[in-house]
């Protein structure tokens, strides 16, 4: 270099630039983690921790998980809880059906290998893994109909593997569980 | 990479003073760039934080 002072301020030009982006990003990825912990911590929400185990082998003929048993039920506190099983390459129920404004209670498995539980438009988005249960709780604000596809490949028929949610009125949800009683869990499966 | 000397002017700076003399001014160009790209993945990411996530509502 002809002029080593010269050569000096250019490079702590460049060193404060540096500096300062460095500084903008720590800043930036800070207010990121800090809008994922107030979210964390506000809503409690966070992913599922609880391990509860289920024999995949035996859901099917007992516990909570026969045919008859699937489907939306109304506990006593006044929530709903849906029991779900996945196999290859369908949800039972085929159409789940749950009130508005209720918390819901999802539990549910898989009964062969690892499929995916998702409802458009939600939040709701779980693994189902054979010999466990999953278990979530969410409240559905309006009425409507969303899709569940399964979102984890299961198989040749994964892409046909999906179900319905169907977003009921409160009241008419508690009729069609009062007329039904205990018979049969509730499901729009026709 | 082509590698082209350039002419220097009889009496003129030499190549390195020329070199200095653009590094003194700052990477304007090279901050426009990496500002922008970086503002565009902020801005979806806010994006998707209030338009999507918050409305889809609480998973517990």
């Amino acid at each position: 270099m002809s002029n080593p002072t010269d050569s000096h301020a250019s490079s702590e030009v460049a060193a404060r630039v540096e500096r300062r982006w460095a500084t903008a990003m720590v800043v930036l990825v800070a207010i990121l983690v800090a809008m994922v912990v107030f979210t964390g911590l506000h809503w409690a929400m966070m992913p599922p921790s609880r391990v509860e185990t289920i024999n995949p082998g035996s859901l099917h003929v007992t516990g909570e998980f026969v045919e008859t048993n699937l489907g939306s039920a109304v506990e006593p506190d006044g929530s709903v809880t849906v029991r779900v099983l996945a196999q290859e390459y369908s949800f039972t129920p085929q159409c789940l059906l749950v009130p508005a404004g209720v918390p819901i209670t999802f539990r549910a498995t898989s009964s062969d290998v690892v499929h995916g539980f998702l409802i458009t438009d939600t939040n709701l988005n779980s693994m189902l893994e054979p010999g466990y249960i999953s278990t979530f709780r969410t409240t559905f604000e309006r009425t409507g109909e969303h899709l569940m596809p399964c979102h984890e490949y299961c198989g040749t028929g994964h892409q046909g593997m999906w179900a319905h949610v169907k977003v009921i009125d409160k009241d008419t949800f508690m009729q069609m569980a009062a007329q039904a009683g205990n018979a049969r869990r509730l499901s729009c499966v026709k | 990479m082509i590698e082209t000397p350039v002419p220097e002017m009889p009496g003129g700076p030499t190549q390195a003073e020329r070199v200095d003399e653009i590094v003194r001014r700052g990477p304007c160009g090279a901050l426009a760039v990496a500002g922008i790209a970086t503002a565009l993945v902020i801005v979806m990411w806010f994006m998707f934080y209030f338009i999507v996530f918050l409305p889809r509502g609480v998973i517990q």
